[in-house]
Formats: structure tokens, sequence, C-alpha cells
């Protein structure tokens, strides 16, 4: 029986890593069963970091596990008469075992110190400021091109219109339907409501709890067209699974042209039934 | 000897458990899951009764169960009322209908059913009665579709909705309440749950007006004779049976005619977003805002808060009866939600819940709103010198619009103080 | 601190004569004796453990088939609707499953079960140093499923707004259909568990400094021991935070406090009435707690499983006092890893970097012991009965929950995980995986010592082959959603374009899990026909070292009927000063043989 419980927990490091590579492979029933798509030139290193710990841990999956059974199979006392080594353990390895994790793991944390500024405390800036550099103190951050309030339980949108502030009788108002331009450096504020939602875009890397009471702004820089999901990532009420908003990136001119259309289409001061087929919108 | 006689017992134990557990489970799982049904309108039947100082028969409650059955069938497998000389084609459209209806899941070929009790039932209601397990729960109460009567659209008062009424609520969302907007789904899905709305509609009307009907039969009398009567008694039989269709005809002739009767609107004269422009539009909309031909300030108050009066109900509440307690909670008993007062807007939020365009508001000054005692501001006609013109409306519109803005709005009302701002 | 007990004897004499009903109600019901209390423990958070299973079956059969006739529950609450749940109700399902596992099963199982019932068992003492207090810790949990199980049936039907209950949801009044006064209940039912793991932990550390036999020093203690006194020293310092927030939230909800709510919510078209305060303030108290929780629930099953496995390899722990520095090194740093739970929160993000150098390091202590268990099979004689098995699955599992772990730690890459399944993946593999594995051991292998019989090894085998093969299908794959960015807490997931695809894996998780709960039916069919049919156990069936096997199975009050001296630490096995290859702590050094150290280990 010993035989069969070691290859039972050799099973796990087999199947458990199998499972990964299938899902990273994308074969047969897993296809689509990883990341999805990063269209964020900022998103990159999440994913690079993502891999980066996934193949450590994966080493020590593997080598633990296997350790695991070739211990269980060798020192099965059915198959092995041997007598058990009489030991309390041993500094050295102690020692080994202490320095190495710790080395690796410090370093993994400071390694990854540079990407969460990049994520949450660097702002795309517009201009470098008086003092001509950027990167300092005095830069002026680019503004927000639109603003997304969660609400239980939609995303109500608010595009700062021609006089670029949001808050103005000019805003372009949306629910639900964010459009932004792609390839460039996107600035969005974020706020809340009622309670607490997360405005989570996963092809973009981006998530950020929306508090009610604070504003907040994350950013991004699309480099592919497309419709993508907006997901709320925090439990909002029973409606929390409807929250389901819908984020397309296009050019520039395209934007510029919808958010015309849009502003075009909340003045709309006259109407024409038309006769037959169905019309607005 | 003794590891003997435990395995024995063992083995004794471990098939009755077996057994149990097998039956357990079985039971667990369900034999037979539950159907969805329509729920009869007790409120409404109730309201008749009282009314008419008469009791429905069970013969006469079963019958309108069964008449509506052979109209419009169940919510699994619903289909539309046969009617010689009625064309339901375009208004509802079956296949639509069915693709919200029964359960929710999706066919071979990857197509969804059951959209309406994938997003609507849990607020609806399965016979659309706003009576869902959360409908209690919302501020405002869902709809209950089934006197025909909706708030947002583009025709009068008693007049249906549009077709294009109802896609644009679903599209958009009702702003400021729980009902979301669907735009991100499919077209299809979203024509589809507007016909499944309309279905629904039109049942929820056809029984209210049997119930009608009851009350006017003589004692005894039926809405509909046994089959065996047919030879019988054909005159009689299909006399009933006529009256039906008439019925269900009356219940949807309205509904036809709406698509035409969205109500046009005059294009403004060019030059009206000007600032100058606006702000003698915006003087003059308050002038009228305040004055007595349109009475704004009579509900939505001084302030434009929503505070000038708050004591009255929608129509939907009317039919409670609110001031009378006695027969309120007979009312209540039958599931009918706590009577709420209806608030006219506040004004300065700059929340619109049936549109923030200007034609939206243009129609809802106009039109006034259904089913609410927003009326529909006195028009100017050659029997009517007092009243509005389509300029004085525009007038108000943009004085309406103007307000979320006015100083004396905190415009983030609506959103909380920001205390911290986050890099 | 030579304490001579006041004698097995004794008690026993006193109890001599028959049972009447005073005497059978404070022998059996209000018992003074850590063993009945901890028996009365075990009981009760094994059935609660099942309730807990059977909402997580609700929720899993949801996210298989949503918005179908979910059984039972479908016909009994939501005939009208065709069986399909209510949204809410998944709000409820979740919410309901998390405060039941973790409040109702994990930690009164590790602490008020087994810390209980071995605690004065292994270091030597008669009963608790405070047996009132005990009695009291047990029925104080009472009050709390009182609470929380009839909040299913008041006006929300249970609390929604998750085990974590953020507030504006969990505050506002109006903001869920459970935010009224089910959360409430909630809240007091969670306070009620709290006074009572505020009694049990005084009382463990009070009687592990005080009350431990002649020779019993503290480097002489099982694991089992250090961990429960090290779990205790959390629960003290930790849990008073939790309390006061949940006062908090209560005079917020009731008396119109603001301590989380800011100023201008309008919530279902109503606005709140307070202001002022601040939502992040509850998830700071909340987590200050509920990560050194996380560590309550996990420390005693180490430990247990670090004695589970030192007897069944015939050889001493390896590392002993690094295994000692681990525990207190994870409970230390896991007072200053709280805010790896709000990377995203709106928290300060250089608070960000902080606490991502600390969640790192806590990794290296749980690392350092992983590889001792390790050494500690290594040139053993392994017996692969039922508790060593579930003992050797909980490294197994544990080292899949610790890596997923290391993920969440980095700061970037929590920026996409957290709120995904993920997150799911990693606590249920420490939590099922780990601990509930090592539960399941501990069980096996102290059942007799409780019961006096022998539970049947070829069905724990049996249980412990399906349950491994069901934990496992039911959570790795867990993994894989959480990457493409499947969300916890939606009822309703694949309406989302990126997501639709994700249900046939769903379905297959569903399935294991109920393939999962199903198999513990062998396990509490075995449970209960052993403690009445089982093979007569003795003292000490396994060969064991350490002091609880050197009572009587099961112990009459008093414990022991000798005075327990010790002589060693609690894992010479194959020592070689005796010709056995167990060597008991009570038992004395040959003649002329000198052990090696007093404290030796």
């Amino acid at each position: 029986m010993g035989r069969f419980w070691s290859l039972l927990f050799l099973s796990v490091p087999i199947l458990g890593t199998l499972a990964f590579v299938l899902a990273i492979a994308g074969v047969g029933p897993f296809r689509d069963h990883w990341l999805p798509e990063n269209v964020n030139d900022y998103g990159g290193v999440i994913d690079q970091l993502f891999m980066f710990i996934l193949y450590l841990t994966g080493v020590i999956f593997i080598g633990t596990g296997v350790a695991l059974f070739w211990f269980m199979w060798k020192y099965d006392a059915a198959k092995n008469a041997q007598p058990p080594v009489y030991m309390h353990g041993s500094h050295a390895l102690e020692i080994v075992w202490s320095v190495l994790p710790a080395a690796t793991l410090l370093f993994i944390a400071i390694y990854q110190m540079n990407a969460w500024a990049d994520q949450k405390m660097r702002r795309p800036v517009a201009e470098a400021g008086p003092d001509g550099i950027e990167g300092t103190e005095d830069d002026v951050l680019q503004a927000p091109i639109v603003e997304v309030t969660g609400r239980q339980f939609e995303w109500r949108i608010r595009y700062a219109g021609e006089d670029n502030v949001i808050g103005t009788p000019d805003d372009v108002h949306q629910v639900n339907d964010l459009h932004l331009p792609v390839n460039e450096d996107v600035v969005i504020q974020i706020k809340s409501m009622d309670v607490l939602h997360s405005f989570f875009l996963p092809h973009v890397r981006v998530k950020q709890d929306v508090v009610p009471g604070m504003k907040q702004f994350v950013w991004f820089h699309g480099n592919k067209a497309g419709v993508y999901d907006i997901v709320c990532a925090e439990l909002c009420g029973w409606g929390h699974y409807k929250m389901r908003g819908k984020m397309t990136l296009e050019s520039r001119e395209k934007f510029d042209a919808w958010l015309a259309g849009q502003y075009a289409e909340q003045e709309r001061s006259g109407f024409q039934p038309k006769t037959g087929a169905d019309e607005n919108d | 000897m003794r590891a003997e006689s435990i395995r024995s017992r063992l083995s004794f134990w471990t098939g009755r458990d077996a057994l149990a557990a097998g039956l357990l489970l079985a039971f667990a799982a369900g034999c037979g899951a539950p159907e969805a049904e329509f729920r009869g309108n007790l409120v409404y039947v109730k309201r008749k009764e009282i009314e008419g100082q008469t009791e429905f028969t069970k013969p006469q409650s079963a019958d309108m169960a069964n008449i509506l059955a052979a109209y419009f069938g169940t919510p699994d497998d619903p289909h539309l009322p046969k009617v010689p000389g009625l064309e339901l084609g375009p208004l509802v459209d079956l296949d639509r209908v069915k693709m919200s209806a029964g359960k929710v899941a999706s066919d071979k070929t990857g197509q969804p059913h059951g959209l309406y009790r994938e997003h609507c039932v849990h607020c609806h209601g399965v016979t659309g009665d706003g009576l869902g397990p959360t409908a209690a729960f919302l501020n405002p109460y869902p709809r209950d579709y089934r006197m025909g009567r909706f708030k947002f659209k583009s025709t009068v008062k008693g007049q249906r909705p549009t077709h294009e009424d109802l896609r644009k609520i679903l599209h958009d969302g009702v702003a400021g309440t729980a009902m979301p907007s669907f735009k991100v789904l499919d077209n299809d899905e979203v024509e589809s749950l507007v016909h499944y709305v309309k279905y629904l509609s039109l049942r929820g009307e056809v029984e209210r007006r049997l119930a009608d009907e009851v009350v006017e039969l003589s004692e005894g009398e039926r809405l509909v004779l046994d089959v065996s009567e047919k030879d019988k008694n054909p005159e009689s039989f299909n006399g009933k049976i006529a009256r039906l269709n008439e019925i269900v005809t009356e219940v949807v002739q309205p509904w036809l005619e709406a698509d035409g009767l969205a109500v046009p609107i005059e294009e403004r004269t060019a030059g009206w977003e000007d600032p100058e422009a606006k702000a003698k539009s915006i003087a003059r909309g308050r002038e009228l805002f305040y004055g007595s031909i349109a009475n704004c300030v009579k509900c939505h108050g001084d302030s434009a808060l929503g505070d000038g009066q708050i004591n009255d109900y929608d129509d939907w509440t009317k039919e409670l009866d609110p001031a009378k307690p006695d027969t309120l909670s007979q009312y209540l008993a039958l599931g009918a939600l706590e009577p709420r007062n209806i608030r006219p807007r506040n004004l300065r939020l700059g929340i619109y819940r049936g549109g923030r365009r200007p034609i939206d508001l243009y129609w809802r000054i106009a039109n006034g709103i259904d089913g609410t005692p927003m009326p529909a501001v006195p028009m100017k006609t050659p029997e009517n010198e007092k009243g509005l013109t389509p300029d004085d409306i525009w007038n108000i519109v943009d004085y309406v619009r103007s307000l979320p803005y006015e100083s004396l709005s905190k415009q983030d009302r609506q959103q909380p103080q920001i205390t911290r701002e986050r890099l | 601190m030579t304490s001579v007990p006041a004698g097995a004897l004794g008690h026993a004499e006193k109890h001599a004569g028959g049972i009447e009903l005073g005497k059978f109600i404070r022998t059996y019901v209000f018992s003074l004796d850590h063993k009945i209390i901890g028996l009365q423990f075990l009981f009760s958070t094994l059935l609660w453990f099942l309730v807990g299973g059977l909402l997580a079956l609700g929720i899993r059969w949801q996210l298989a088939w949503p918005w179908s006739d979910m059984p039972v529950i479908g016909r009994m609450l939501f005939s009208g609707e065709g069986g399909q749940i209510a949204p809410e109700f998944y709000t409820t399902l979740f919410t309901m499953h998390a405060t039941v596992m973790i409040f109702f099963v994990i930690i009164p199982i590790l602490a008020g079960a087994f810390g209980n019932y071995l605690i004065p068992l292994m270091i030597g003492a008669d009963d608790m140093a405070f047996p009132t207090l005990n009695m009291l810790s047990y029925w104080f949990m009472w009050p709390a499923f009182f609470c929380i199980g009839s909040s299913f049936f008041m006006p929300g039907n249970g609390a929604g707004s998750g085990w974590t209950s953020y507030p504006p949801l969990s505050v506002v009044q109006d903001a869920a259909p459970s935010s009224g006064l089910s959360q409430t209940m909630w809240l007091l039912g969670v306070t009620f568990v709290g006074v009572s793991s505020m009694m049990g932990s005084v009382n463990y550390m009070t009687t592990i400094i005080q009350m431990r036999a002649p020779g019993m020093t503290m480097f002489r203690l099982p694991l089992t021991i250090w961990a429960m006194f090290i779990t205790a020293i959390l629960q003290a310092f930790a849990l008073p935070v939790l309390t006061a927030a949940g006062f908090m939230q209560v005079t917020d909800r009731l008396i119109n406090t603001g301590f989380f709510l800011p100023e201008g919510l309008v919530v279902n078209n109503s606005a709140a009435a307070s202001g002022g305060g601040q939502p992040l303030l509850w998830q700071h108290l909340f987590w200050f707690y509920s990560h050194p929780a996380v560590y309550i629930m996990i420390l005693p099953a180490m430990g247990m499983v670090s004695d589970i496995m030192a007897c069944f390899a015939r050889k001493p722990i390896f590392g002993y006092k690094p295994m000692v520095y681990s525990i207190s090194g994870i409970a230390g740093l896991g007072f200053i890893v709280w805010g790896h739970h709000m990377f995203v929160s709106g928290m300060q993000p250089l608070l960000g970097m902080a606490f991502m150098v600390s969640t790192m390091m806590i990794a290296l202590p749980s690392a350092v012991k992983v590889f001792n268990w390790l050494g500690t099979i290594w040139g053993g004689r392994l017996t692969f009965n039922t508790p060593m098995l579930f003992a050797l699955s909980f490294v197994s599992m544990f080292v899949i929950g610790g890596l997923s772990g290391i993920f969440m730690a980095a700061t970037p890459v929590d920026i996409f995980i957290h709120d995904t399944y993920y997150i799911v993946a990693h606590f249920h593999y420490v939590l099922f995986g780990g601990t509930a594995m090592a539960v399941f051991g501990a069980i096996y292998f102290w059942f007799p010592k409780m019961f006096g019989r022998m539970m049947n090894d070829s069905l724990g085998k049996v249980h412990f082959f399906l349950t491994f093969v069901f934990l496992n299908g039911t959570f790795y794959l867990m993994h894989v959603l959480g990457a493409v960015g499947f969300p916890r807490r939606l009822a309703d997931p694949y309406d989302y374009k990126i997501f639709e695809h994700l249900q046939p894996v769903n379905q297959f998780i569903t399935v294991c899990a109920i393939g999962m709960v199903a198999s513990q039916a062998i396990f509490a069919f075995n449970f209960f026909h052993s403690m009445f049919f089982g093979e007569r156990a003795g003292r000490n069936p396994w060969k064991a070292n350490s002091l609880e096997w050197m009572a009587p199975s099961p112990p009459g009050h008093g414990n022991f009927d000798f005075q327990p001296i010790i002589y060693r630490g609690p894992y010479e096995y194959g020592s070689p000063e005796v010709a056995t290859d167990y060597y008991p702590q009570t038992q004395p050094p040959p003649p002329g043989v000198k052990s090696k150290s007093p404290g030796g280990h």
C-alpha cells in the first residue's frame, strides 16, 4: 500500500504542473484558460512578474513534491527494514534553508517595488513643470479624460467634454459604455456613489477599489483596439454580478467622433417619428 | 473472533446506511423540480370584489386562469392569443418571446434562452407584477407591467409606449433607480426582452379586463362555457368566446396604435446653444417654472428639491387605497408591497430617470408622466390662449438642465464629499 | 511547580455510584472537565462543518448551473420562480459559508476541541487552570450559534455582505436586503465567538505556563502545545481589535455614529444618516484581527501534524527548536502583514510596499517548517496509516497553498488576482488542504485516547483517498480560473464575454465538491460506529512518546493515575538508550544512563 500512497502523492506535482502547462499552452479544454490578452503597455510587467513567480514557485513545488514522494517511497516501513536515523536536525541545513529563501523573498519584494510605483503612484505627466524636468515634484500630472463612478449596479461615466473639466454642463454622460483612445496615456478618475465597488479592467491589468468619499486615479496606455470587459471586483450587494461594463479602445479619430456623436445625441432637441424601422441610439 | 463479528456488523450497517444515504440524496436532488407559474392578480381581484361587493366564485376564478392559459400559455411555454382578425405579428413576435421565456439555458447553437429569468425575474417577478424576491427591498419598486402603464415614453398619458420607448429603457436603464442598463447585451437579446415585456403586459391587462368582466356577470354566470356545451348551446358558447376575443382586441389595439403616436418635436431654432441665447432661455424658463401655468414649484418645491408636496401616490399604489387601512391590510396580505409616497423629482441632482436628452425632458413636460401625478403642461391652443408654446417648454427644459450647475446645488451632492484625494 | 494532581483516584471516588439527572447534567452537559468540554466543542464543530459544507454546495451549484433549480433550497424558498435563487441569496450563501467555517468550525475545533482536550494531558496537568471559565467558553458559543443560525430566518435571510462585512454595504441598512436585522445578528454572533475565544486563550496560556508537570520544561513540550500556546497569545492580542471594530459597526448601524460612513452617501435612493467616517477604517481594524486569525487557523494544525509525523516516522522531529521559532515567527510577523488584504483598497500605495516586504518574509518560517517536515520523514520508518496519510497530505497541500500566497504578496501581481479565484484557491488549500486534513488526521490519531476505541483504518484510508482526490479536483483548477481573472462572489459570471467559456471548468469543480462532501459520510459513519463498536484501544496504541499516551484511554477525571515526571522531550523515537523504538517522556532512563540533556529534544 505504501507504494500506492507514494504514487498518489507524486501525482500532486505531476498533475499540478500539467494543469498549469496545459492552461498556459491553451490546449484542448484549457483554451483561453489563462491570463487574458494584455493590451496595456504598462501591464506587461505584471504578466512578467506573474510568470517569474510561477517558475520560481513551480520549481519549489516540483522539488518538494518529488522529495515527499521519494521519501515516502524509500522509507516505507513495509519495504525498508533499515532502522530510522536518530537525529534531531542539522544546523547547517537550517541555515541554508533559512537564508536562501529569505534572500529570494526579499529580492522578489524589492524587485517589484518599481512596478508597483508605476502602477499606483506615478500618474502620467502632462508637462514637466517650471523646472523643465519630468519626474519631479512640480510636474503637471495628466488630467483625467473621464470620470467613472461606481453605483449599485452600474458604472456611471462622465467625459470632460470640450472644456476638459469634469463637472460642467458640457460633460458627456454615459452608463456602462466606456470608450477610450488607444495608443495614448489615459487617466481615469474613479469614485463611488454609495458602497465599495472595484474598477477592474482585466485586459489592461488595472484594478482599484472605488471608495465613497475618495477620488482616485487609474491610468494605462492601451495598445490594441477592441472591446473589453469592465468587471466589478468588490462585493457591492445583490447585483454585484450585474455590474458589467464595456470598454472600447479605438483610434483617437474614432474616439473623438464617437464622443461628438454622443454629445450630439445628448443634446438632441428634435424628434420626428420614422415610419417603419426603429430609430434612436 | 471479535474482528470478524465487527466486520459482519460493519457490512450490515454499511448496507443500510448506503441505502438510506442514497434515498436521501435522491430526495434532496428533487424528484421533479418546481415549475414557475404565473401568479394571479389577487390584489386586483380583491379590489373588484370589494368595489362590487361580490365574491368571485371558484369556477369564475378558474375560468380566468384557464382563459389566460389558453391565450398566453405558461412561463415555460408561452404562446400568443389567436383572435380572428387580430394581427399580433410585428407588435409581439412569438419566437422572440420564446427566447426570453422558460428556464435559463442555451441551446445547441449557443443561443441563450430564459433571458427574462436570467435578468429580470428577481425584481419584476415571473408574472411581470413587480413582486420578485428582491422587489420589496428596492426604492423605487420595480414596475408592475400588468396595468399597461409605463412612465417614460414618447406618447401622451393614457397611451401605450412605443417599441422604441421600451427598448430605450432596457438599453439605457432608468438612471437613479435599480433598473440597470442592458446595453451590453446583444441587440437580439434586448429585442427579445422588449417583446417579452409586452407579452407580460398584454397578459396582465387581459387579466384585469377579465376581472372587470366577472364583476359584470350575473349570479352564477361563467366567463366561458364548458366545451361540452359547444354543441348543446352554440350561441351562448360562441357568444362568450366572441366577447373574450373582443376583450383581447380592445387590450391589444392601443398597443398596435402606439408606435404611430410618438409625439413629434419640432427641431429647435438654430443657435439655441449660444451662451447668450441660452442664458435668455434659462431666465425665461425660470419665470415659467415659478409661473402659474406650468406651476412646477407646486410639487417640485421652491428650490426644485422635490419637496413641494410629498403626500401623493403613483397610480400603481393608488390601486391599494393607501388611505384605507382595512382594505389595505387585505391587499398586503395578498402580497402587495407597502405603499410609499411618490416623491417629485429633485431637479438639482442632474439625474433624469427617463433620459437626459432635451427631447426626453420635453416629453416629460409636454406629455406628463403616465402613472404619476406629473401632469402634461397645458399647451397653447385656439381654445386655450393661456397655454404654453413649444418654445416655452424649451425654456423650461433649459432651466431644468441648468439647475444642477447652479450655485445653490452642490454639484457633487449626489456624490459623497471628497475628503481624500489619492494621488 | 511540583503540583500533585488532586488525583484521578480522588476524582473517581466522587463519581462512584448512580447518576441522577442533576449529576448527569453536571457531568456531561455543564461539565468542568476539559475533556468533556473538548468533546462538546468537537461534536458542535463537526456538525457545523456539515452546515458549512452544504452552504458551499449551494455556491457551487449556482456557479455550475446558474439560475437553475437549486436542490432543496429552490423548492423551499423560490418555488415561485421555478426554483432559481434570487441574487441576494447567493450573497448570503458565501457570507454564511465563510462565517460558519471560520468561526464555528476551524477556530473552535483547533483551539476549543483539540486545545482543550490535549493541553492538560500533554503537559501533565489534571485540568485547565480555570475550569469554570473553560466551561463558559464552550457555552458562550451557543448564543453565537443561535444568533447566526436564527439570522437565516430573519428579514434578509442571513447576512450577505461577505464574512469581511465591509462598510458601507454592511452598515447602511438600505444597501442590501441582508443589511438589516440579519447583519446585526451576525455581528452579535461574532462577538460571542470572540468572547468565547478570549476565555479559551486566557485559559490555555495560563495552563501551559503554570501547570506543567515536573520536568516538563518549555523545550520539552510537544509542538502541538507550542502551537496552541502561541495561538492563544495571538488570540489574546488580536481579538480585542475585532471586538472593538464589531462594536463600532453595531453603533454605526443602530445609533448613527459615523465611524465608517463618509458624508453624502445616497444608497438605494435614501440618504445615509451619518457621515464623516472612513470605509477603510473598518478594513484596517478587521484585517488587523483577521490576519492573525488565519494563523490561528493553521498553527495548531501544524503542531499536531508534527507530532503525528514524528510518531509514524519513528524519528525525532527534525529541527525542534527551529520549528518552535518558526511558529513564533509566523505569529509575530502575522501582526504586521494585514495590509496585504488591502493593496487595491484605496490604502496609501506606499503602505503597499511596506506590507509587500513583511508579507514576503512571512513565507520564510512556513518554508522552514516544510523543510523540517521533509527532514523528519527522511531516513525514517514510515507507517502509512490514516493519521499519517492525513499529516503527509497536510504538507503536500500546504506547499501549494503557501506557494500561491507568494503571488498575492507580490503587490503588482495582486492588482490582477485580488478578489479572483486565485485567492479562493489559496485559502482553501491552506484551510482545507491544510488545516482540515490535519484535523481529520488528528481525529483519527487521538480518537483512541478520547473514546478508548480505534477508528477503522481501512475506512479511514478510503475516506482519505476520496477526500484527497476530490479536494484537489475542487480547488486546484481555481488557480487557473484566477489567472483568467475570474472574480469571487459573482452569482452569474458567464455574462461577461471574458468568462463565458469557463462554465465547464466550474461544473467539473462542482462535481468534485459534491463528491468531497459526500465522502465525508464515510468519516461520519466511521466516527460514530467506532465510538461504540471500534476495536478497543489500550493507553498507547500508536506507541507514541508524549504524555497523553501515558494516561488511560479515555482518561478519567484528573487525567493521570500516577504523578507524571518528565525526563525528556516528546520526540525520542529510535533512541539508542532503549531497545524499543519509542521512549515515552515519563519513562525514567535506564540505570547508569544519563539522559543527553535535561532539556534535550
